[in-house]
């Protein structure tokens, strides 16, 4: 079914466009939750969370991309989860690798204020357009999908070494984008 | 701040970053930089082989210029010259006044042609470029050779030849030489060339 028909039966309130959901971007969501949670029950908890966030956020939203507003729904709720879950305690799971990699990239500014949301995502958006098309999908991959190097490595057909050098250059070159841009996170 | 909300609002970037990294589809100017390199890397390739071939092809022409151009001396034309490969010429004995040779066809393309060999078109060169001569063929196992016969019709395997060591050349003296036949098939207007080395010891 369309993205578009799925819509408008959220705006209908029909309970079918959760089926349909489901059928369409089930193993999307999967992926991306189980990705952050590594935890198959606990990744269904957060796509049923997922459904249920779309249900009551259409109407009125209205989303322009389907498939992108699903996952970010999924990806923020499983990322709350995970907070939830590990608030006492670090582990070695990815979030926890995800994290000490984005710490490279702190620190640099010095502007002694935090800047908005808002602002940070602009300037995120703008340092990835700023990427080549490879080093955009490895980043993406990584912070935005939390998938492993390897993974990553996998998709591109090619070798993690390149994959860790390409990460390890695009954070050293976030890290200086931030810092141009006076953002300090 | 720290690095979870950087994580956090990393989730907040543009649908298009989101939906573009579903899957991977290298971009047209990777393709572009991919086929660049595959298409230098064939041309490198083929300018290589065109050398080498060059290569091989001058050698072989000069080996074959040297057969035409004898067999020209001798009065015949040569459109095209051939370098037998399969073919060899061997030393049986070296006599005081002669050497025994057998000339060996192993061309199967030779076994649907007849070969002649010209009498006095073998040349024999000592290695040290000392002395040159050529060395008639006498006989053939099958019958005396005339010396005003010039052309020697050969048989399709194996063809026993003595050849005459002119005066100034017999006995041979201790050093290397080189026989050089040159062949010459008739139906196929091909001339050919055929060698052998060996040694005289005192």
């Amino acid at each position: 079914m369309e993205d578009a028909s799925i819509i408008e039966l959220y705006f209908d309130r029909d309970e079918d466009a959760i089926r349909q959901t489901d059928i369409k971007y089930g193993s999307y969501c999967n992926t991306i939750t189980y990705n952050i949670l590594h935890d198959y029950h606990d990744s269904e908890e957060c796509r049923n969370d997922t459904y249920f966030k779309l249900w009551n956020t259409i109407p009125p939203t209205r989303p322009n991309h389907f498939k992108a507003f699903i996952a970010r729904i999924a990806r923020n709720l499983a990322i709350d989860m995970y907070d939830k879950k590990h608030a006492d305690k670090r582990g070695g799971a990815a979030v926890e690798l995800a994290l000490d990699e984005l710490e490279e990239c702190l620190g640099a500014s010095s502007n002694p204020y935090e800047a908005e949301d808002q602002v940070v995502t602009d300037c995120l958006n703008a340092f990835l357009r700023t990427l080549s098309e490879e080093a955009r999908f490895m980043f993406v991959r990584r912070y935005w999908y939390m998938d492993t190097t390897v993974q990553i490595a996998e998709l591109m057909k090619i070798k993690e070494s390149k994959v860790r050098v390409t990460l390890k250059r695009t954070r050293d070159r976030l890290r200086s984008f931030l810092a141009k841009e006076g953002i300090r996170i | 701040m720290s690095s979870k909300r950087l994580l956090k609002l990393i989730g907040n970037i543009d649908d298009e970053f989101i939906l573009n990294a579903t899957e991977y589809r290298p971009s047209k100017v990777r393709k572009l930089h991919t086929a660049v390199v595959i298409g230098i890397i064939t041309s490198v390739a083929c300018v290589a082989f065109i050398l080498s071939s060059f290569i091989t092809f001058v050698g072989y022409a000069r080996t074959n210029m040297t057969a035409a151009s004898k067999l020209q001396s001798h009065g015949m034309k040569t459109e095209e010259v051939h370098v037998l490969t399969y073919d060899s010429l061997r030393i049986d004995k070296v006599n005081d006044s002669s050497i025994e040779v057998t000339y060996i066809i192993d061309d199967v393309d030779n076994l649907n042609t007849t070969l002649y060999t010209y009498n006095n078109i073998f040349e024999l060169v000592r290695d040290d470029g000392g002395k040159t001569a050529h060395v008639p063929t006498l006989s053939k196992p099958n019958r005396e050779i005339d010396p005003s016969e010039t052309k020697i019709s050969l048989d399709k395997t194996e063809n026993h030849m003595i050849m005459e060591l002119p005066d100034d050349m017999s006995p041979l003296e201790p050093g290397h030489y080189v026989l050089t036949g040159y062949i010459y098939s008739d139906a196929l207007q091909l001339p050919y060339t055929v060698y052998a080395e060996f040694d005289v010891y005192e």
